[in-house]
């Protein structure tokens, strides 16, 4: 079980320290970017021990903080358009930070590398990502299953999938179980029809 | 000047690609380059764009998510209600009214059909279903097989000012032949009208570049794909791979590919790889996918009938040893590394 140096409360990206890494993305320009015209909230939240302990179980792993920041945007009309998270981690012995956006339904929205400390060649290739759009919370959500594993890059695949499903666990517990299959067909629909 | 050499790996078809880019800015001034890399259209996209400013090549970059996306939405035919999805199921022989951007996506489509003799099909959806491409794979009956084929002829399809109609009842558009390709030429539109002032997209392995700085791309061994097979010296345009070494189905044991042969309505003889370089990326899309189902030689031929589209096949033999053959006009772009065997 990967113990998660998970630090979603810190929205700054470390330079890459040698090796080869790359910054992509500051977090600002990632939310800029992927939530045009909305307004982005930020909000923290404190998970108790029980809560963050039932977080772990939902993400197949231990996460390491009860601290979770969320960027929730909204639209004009105040319409949740989805919700980012940070999600900071160790690849082998080097840092990597994701940006993970959850849907209104709790599907992953998006997905993007802010930046890579490790060697280039660590990274799996750009199209292994898009496994994750549309995926949500479930056994399933996994290597080897829903996720197939890339050729090479098997530590940063192991942590990508560990940074998703951390995240969606977060989600839940901070906003409660899923929408059922009607609410989130609505909620859908209320998201496509938004814009 | 620039200096690029990001590795990019690619493709289900065997792209490893290693940008050399060296392109001088118009003026002293440096460009300011984004580079992202993130989920798509159930793939991935790692782009780079160069712009005057970072703001600007920050938009840029979005501008080109956005145009993906918006493909997506109206091409893919996992989505059930995208437009295209909706247009595969209104009734056979009704006119069905479209948006002018699927009319274009289809129209574009459609014109390499005609043009490979319909060795490339958009139509192609119940050939996909008989074999199961989207479920694991399975064997159709012959006469399973020969209704799907069929429905999947290319005069299937009629224009008119009411719209778009399928003629034949079963008959619907399968967007895994263009789909990425149409999708990035939306991009590097998008690209071009937000200012950017260069940009390399490689949308799951096609590759496509808005500028024509000169590009080294490293084409994999259709087998081994961590070994370089051969080197290509391009600029601009896109760059399409098929091949079968990563996508393929299993049935009753026998592994067969996933490029089928709309003539035929078989799965398309494996004999390597082949990577179509035109000018845009639709036509690379398309042309990797129909070439592939026309064959190594008359590929080649067709090329060479039609300039300005270049081919190159890597064939393989039982020892994995490869055989590279090219068109006249990728005969100064190529270089052949040395086999071990």
């Amino acid at each position: 079980m990967l113990t998660a140096a998970l630090l979603l409360l810190v929205p700054l990206l470390p330079a890459p320290s040698g090796g080869g890494g790359k910054v992509f993305l500051t977090p600002q320009e990632a939310l800029d970017l992927a939530f045009p015209k909305c307004a982005v909230e930020k909000t923290t939240h404190y998970l108790d021990e029980e809560t963050l302990e039932l977080a772990g179980e939902a993400a197949g792993g231990e996460i390491a903080s009860g601290v979770v920041r969320a960027y929730r945007a909204t639209d004009k009309d105040g319409a949740l358009v989805g919700t980012a998270y940070f999600d900071r981690h160790q690849v082998r012995t080097l840092p990597e930070v994701l940006m993970v956006v959850v849907a209104p339904d709790y599907e992953v929205l998006r997905i993007e590398l802010l930046s890579f400390s490790e060697p280039l060649d660590y990274l799996p290739k750009a199209k292994w990502y898009g496994q994750f759009i549309g995926r949500s919370l479930g056994p399933e959500l996994a290597l080897k299953k829903q996720i197939r594993h890339p050729a090479g890059a098997t530590l940063t695949a192991h942590a990508t999938t560990d940074a998703v499903r951390r995240v969606l666990a977060l989600h839940q517990a901070v906003h409660g179980p899923p929408p059922q299959p009607k609410a989130k067909a609505e909620a859908k629909a209320e998201a496509k029809a938004e814009g | 000047m620039i200096l690029n050499n990001m590795i990019l790996a690619a493709l289900p078809a065997l792209l490893l690609t290693v940008s050399l880019a060296a392109q001088a800015p118009p003026s002293d001034a440096p460009l300011a380059r984004v580079e992202r890399r993130l989920g798509l259209m159930g793939t991935g996209l790692a782009l780079v764009v160069e712009a005057p400013d970072r703001p600007t090549a920050l938009a840029a970059s979005e501008a080109a998510v956005r145009a993906l996306l918006a493909a997506e939405q109206r091409l893919s035919t996992w989505i059930p209600d995208s437009e295209m999805s909706l247009l595969n199921a209104a009734p056979a022989g009704v006119w069905h009214a479209v948006s002018p951007a699927l009319w274009a996506d289809l129209e574009a489509a459609l014109r390499w059909s005609r043009d490979t003799g319909g060795a490339f099909q958009p139509v192609i959806r119940p050939l996909v279903d008989a074999w199961g491409l989207r479920s694991g794979g399975r064997r159709p009956s012959a006469v399973e097989l020969e209704r799907a084929r069929l429905l999947c002829q290319p005069d299937g399809v009629e224009f008119g000012d009411q719209g778009l109609r399928l003629l034949r009842p079963g008959a619907g558009f399968e967007e895994g032949g263009f789909g990425k390709g149409r999708g990035l030429d939306l991009a590097l539109a998008a690209l071009a009208e937000t200012g950017a002032s260069s940009a390399e997209l490689d949308l799951g392995g096609q590759l496509a570049w808005l500028g024509d700085a000169p590009v080294e791309v490293v084409i994999a061994h259709p087998r081994r794909r961590d070994q370089a097979a051969a080197h290509l010296l391009l600029e601009g345009g896109s760059l399409a791979t098929s091949g079968n070494s990563e996508r393929g189905i299993l049935v009753d044991g026998q592994r067969l590919g996933h490029l089928l042969d709309p003539r035929s309505g078989l799965p398309a003889a494996d004999f390597g790889s082949l990577s179509v370089w035109a000018p845009d990326a639709t036509a690379a899309d398309c042309l990797s996918t129909g070439l592939y189902a026309l064959g190594a030689d008359a590929a080649l031929a067709w090329a060479e009938a039609h300039p300005g589209i270049e081919v190159l096949v890597l064939q393989t033999d039982d020892q994995d040893r490869v055989v590279a053959r090219f068109s006249s006009g990728l005969r100064s772009r190529i270089r052949l590394p040395k086999q071990d065997h």
